[in-house]
């Protein structure tokens, strides 16, 4: 039987707050809320094992080695307590596993509790962003998305960083900013959730193209060219979705120029601490999904928000990204091709498949890339 | 289903009717409503600045003039005006007052808002109510009987299947167990004045009390209609004051009779739809009221339930296209109309021309939901949409706290609307003439695809002139696509529409959408071409089916 562990909370305080895992993400918010000082934090771990030597060791062994958890946070694998105990609950998993933590939740969850994801990606079978995800699964409650160019073991080294907290209910901008805010790391408001989400997700896919591209020496300008050329089909893709929530993301420049934008972007596109860039050099090298998994440890998100766009790209219910397939537009034909390639790669490394298919994948990624630094040597 | 049949008997009221209740305390309930509308949760009126507070009367004042000026209804306007007068000169002399400016305007905003909850607040007889329920059912029966005849003996003889006319279906038994169980807001779409009218009858038929109900003031001044609704419960409601002291005093209204266990009922679309599409864009003013009712007393649980109603023919429909063309194309449209709607004999017209046919009205009850948009069983429990239940009075707590908090509630109202709207979509009833006037007119715009739409409604009526064939070939694939939503779950089809036969569906779309309008949307011109007699009435009943999700891109 598993010992479920429920440690003594400490003096009660302004808010009550779980974090749910215990990966790099999911420690370093549960550290910093701790240290803002006005909440009482727990970190809920899925197991007994985990949870035990993280409150007996005090640091995060596996994915953050060097930090010193805070004194005052409290590590338990027991769902419902960990629940009862908090106001608001932040979830930090990766994506794949959000709906069966609600499910999980859902015999202890209260609708006043208020929750805050820190997740970047898409539901692998629905293709619901993760507000969505756990609306359908716990009803109307109050969501928010914590996103931004957040590299946990920066964070962890105490180096400064910013991060934006979306929702359209401001009570829970609100929490974010009183759970989290302070010197070292700033947090912002914002109420376009489902932009928030979509950008944070999908900028995982160009961190992987420029992974590849560093790999393969193709060159910064022709790098550049297809992260935008990738960007422009992304940009498509969440018009769409997001006009069909009666929302208008196509006005709100400050959000793409922002933290959950660009700001996400420069980091996890650029920086070897980002796992999605370093899963991109990997594939490169031909090393398979599994591989690639094992080598980082981590979930990569990228590999699966790839795979949720490639669904909704080719889904019949999206006609303007089809007739962008069919080649309607010359250069939006190669563009979606650079997607189509990249996700036969990933989905070849998945099978383990070390065939001739994989070179050419390759071969036509590569091609497409050094036709676009060709045309911008030409320019 | 529920068969329409008329009682022999008057529906036996409580004594403690709500609605009743809510009568016998007037006084009361215009008192809460003041309360209600200064609270913190809507004006606020205790923590406004001088500044907002002159703000208020002075936007209310200025708007009051305007509406004045036009002298739209003589008699009532002219007691208005003396009441506007009094206000004006308190603002006038409020230097000679002796009192804090705060204060005068204070005081000005309660007794505009209390001048206004007087006009708004309803009245219920029961003896009127008794009378009513004795005489417009059989009225209606009998008009139904009547017109449904075949030969006159048949007046006296054997009885007449109402089904055939009038269908009262859906979730019927649903929204009577929670008429028990808590209060209900009945949420319809709206295309005709008649709508109120069949949605009074249906909730008469189901054996249901009475619903409190937000009437257009110019209905009070017909003296027939306005005895009938200045005793039954219906509150007034003028749309041409604009002012927020009024929209307040409005809101706080029915807030309050819905907290006190009045049924109610609201289309949330606002006016009659105008483009003949479902509604997309509802006012979230009245629906708000729900949940601010919830919020109020909690203790008592409020469910909506969305309805939708299908019409071959919409008795407005000219004057209702024609007024969504002018808002929407401004000049480019071209007027060409002649008002066809409250002549009276053509109403009895309408009325024997529909019951003389076998087309239907479809009213369709909607799945309920409670206040933040989840679904309810019927024994009033709240579920997600995964289907777990969940308790939906965590929703309105803040810290452990009961408390209304505009900003939040206000995301919540915004969710509660896209809920309706997409009921309004899988509950819609798609009926032959509805799938005929899309399908031509989407076969029409495809051949004139050069032409802009106000282009296209002002091209000679010769031009729309299609063979059958040719006809036949576009709308198949179009056929197949409706077939394909209604499996998956996304309308619902009349029986006729569920036929591949694209001829017999035709004859049905024919048989009903041209009985009404002098100049038909759809006519066969010798058997054999199709065409249209109006370009705008064609236009509006195909907007019925644009918000349709359909399992193909339609290239119009």
């Amino acid at each position: 039987m598993t010992t479920l562990i429920q440690p003594k909370l400490n003096a009660p305080k302004l808010r009550r707050v779980c974090v749910f895992g215990a990966g790099s993400w999911g420690t370093i918010l549960a550290h910093l809320a701790c240290k803002k000082g006005d909440s009482s934090v727990s970190l809920y771990s899925h197991s007994a094992v985990e949870a035990q030597t993280l409150q007996s060791n005090r640091t995060n062994s596996r994915y953050l080695p060097d930090l010193k958890l805070h004194p005052d946070l409290v590590i338990s694998n027991d769902l419902k307590w960990c629940v009862e105990n908090a106001e608001t609950l932040i979830i930090a998993i990766p994506s794949t596993a959000v709906r069966k933590l609600c499910q999980d939740l859902s015999g202890f969850v209260r609708t006043d509790q208020l929750i805050i994801h820190g997740v970047k990606g898409f539901d692998p079978v629905s293709l619901q962003t993760m507000s969505e995800v756990i609306r359908h699964e716990l009803g109307f409650v109050r969501v928010g998305a914590l996103s931004g160019p957040n590299l946990a073991m920066e964070i962890a080294q105490g180096l400064p960083a910013a991060a934006v907290v979306a929702s359209s209910f401001d009570e829970v901008c609100q929490a974010g900013v009183e759970i989290l805010h302070q010197k070292t790391f700033q947090v912002q408001k914002n109420q376009n959730i489902l932009g928030v989400e979509y950008l944070g997700a999908l900028k995982n896919i160009l961190a992987l193209v420029a992974g590849l591209a560093d790999e393969w020496a193709v060159g910064k300008n022709a790098t550049a060219f297809a992260l935008c050329s990738i960007q422009a089909e992304i940009l498509k893709l969440i018009k769409q979705q997001i006009t069909s929530h009666h929302l208008k993301l196509q006005d709100e420049v400050e959000l793409l120029w922002g933290l959950a934008g660009f700001g996400d972007v420069f980091a996890t596109a650029t920086s070897l601490g980002s796992r999605n860039y370093r899963a991109g050099r990997l594939l490169a090298r031909g090393h398979t999904v599994s591989e690639i998994q094992e080598t980082l440890s981590q979930s990569v998100e990228g590999l699966w928000t790839l795979r949720a766009v490639m669904a909704l790209i080719t889904s019949p219910s999206n006609p303007p990204l089809e007739n962008i397939k069919r080649g309607s537009d010359p250069t939006s034909t190669s563009r979606y091709a650079q997607l189509e390639s990249l996700a036969t790669l990933i989905q070849i490394g998945e099978d383990g498949l070390e065939s001739s298919d994989l070179v050419q994948s390759k071969a036509y990624l590569m091609t497409q890339l050094k036709l676009v630094r060709d045309k911008l040597f030409q320019l | 289903m529920a068969l329409i049949s008329p009682n022999s008997q008057s529906l036996e009221l409580p004594a403690n009717a709500p609605l009743h209740q809510i009568s016998l305390h007037r006084s009361q309930v215009i008192r809460d409503a003041l309360l209600e509308a200064s609270s913190e949760s809507q004006l606020n009126l205790n923590a406004l600045s001088t500044n907002d507070l002159e703000d208020l009367v002075t936007e209310a004042l200025y708007f009051e003039s305007h509406r004045l000026e036009t002298k739209a209804d003589p008699v009532r306007d002219e007691i208005d005006l003396h009441k506007l007068t009094e206000f004006s000169q308190t603002l006038k002399n409020r230097n000679n007052l002796q009192l804090p400016a705060q204060a005068i305007f204070k005081s000005l905003c309660h007794e505009m808002m209390e001048y206004h909850l007087e006009e708004i607040a309803g009245h219920f007889d029961p003896k009127t109510y008794a009378l009513a329920t004795r005489l417009v059912p059989r009225g209606f029966w009998w008009l139904l009987k009547a017109t449904s005849l075949r030969n006159f003996q048949e007046l006296f003889v054997g009885q007449v299947n109402l089904r055939r006319n009038l269908l009262i279906q859906g979730q019927t038994q649903e929204f009577q167990s929670l008429a028990q169980k808590g209060t209900v807001i009945l949420v319809p779409t709206h295309f005709s004045n008649l709508d109120s009218v069949l949605m009074g009858w249906s909730i008469f038929a189901l054996g249901l009390p009475p619903f409190a109900y937000g009437a257009g003031l110019n209905l009070f001044s017909n003296p027939f209609l306005g005895y009938f609704m200045n005793r039954l419960g219906a509150y007034k409601v003028d749309r041409r004051k604009k002012h927020k002291l009024y929209r307040e005093a409005l809101l706080a209204y029915s807030t309050v009779i819905i907290a006190n266990g009045c049924h109610s009922l609201f289309f949330p679309g606002g006016g009659r739809a105008r483009s003949g599409g479902l509604e997309r864009n509802l006012k979230l003013g009245l629906l708000s009221t729900a949940l601010s009712a919830y919020i109020k007393n909690p203790t008592r649980k409020i469910y909506l339930i969305p309805c939708v109603i299908s019409y071959h023919f919409v008795l407005e429909a000219s004057s209702l296209i024609h007024e969504h063309l002018q808002n929407a194309g401004g000049s480019r449209y071209v007027h060409r109309f002649r008002d066809e709607s409250y002549d009276p004999k053509k109403l009895f017209k309408y009325f024997m021309k529909f019951f003389r046919q076998s087309g239907k009205i479809y009213l369709n009850f909607g799945q309920a939901m409670d206040p933040f948009g989840h679904y309810v069983d019927p024994n009033g429990r709240s579920y997600s949409d995964a289907g777990r239940e969940i308790d939906p009075l965590g929703l309105i707590k803040s810290r452990g706290q009961i408390i209304a908090n505009p900003k939040r509630d206000r995301e919540y109202v915004h969710h509660l609307a896209e809920r309706i709207t997409e009921r309004f979509t899988k509950d819609n009833v798609v009926l032959s003439s509805h799938f005929m006037a899309w399908a031509y007119f989407t076969y029409l715009r495809k051949k004139f695809e050069d032409y802009d739409l106000f282009r296209l409604l002002q091209l000679p009526l010769e031009m729309s002139h299609t063979s059958l064939t040719k006809f036949f070939k576009f709308a198949e694939p179009l056929l197949a696509a409706v077939h394909k939503g209604h499996e998956n779950g996304a309308f619902l089809l009349e029986p006729a529409l569920r036929s591949t036969d694209l001829r017999a569906i035709l004859d049905s779309a024919l048989r009903n959408i041209g009985v009404y309008h002098n100049n038909k949307p759809l006519a066969l011109l010798q058997g054999e071409t199709l065409q249209t007699e109006d370009w705008n009435l064609l236009y509006y009943y195909s907007n019925r089916m644009v918000e349709l999700e359909l399992p193909m891109e339609i290239t119009a």
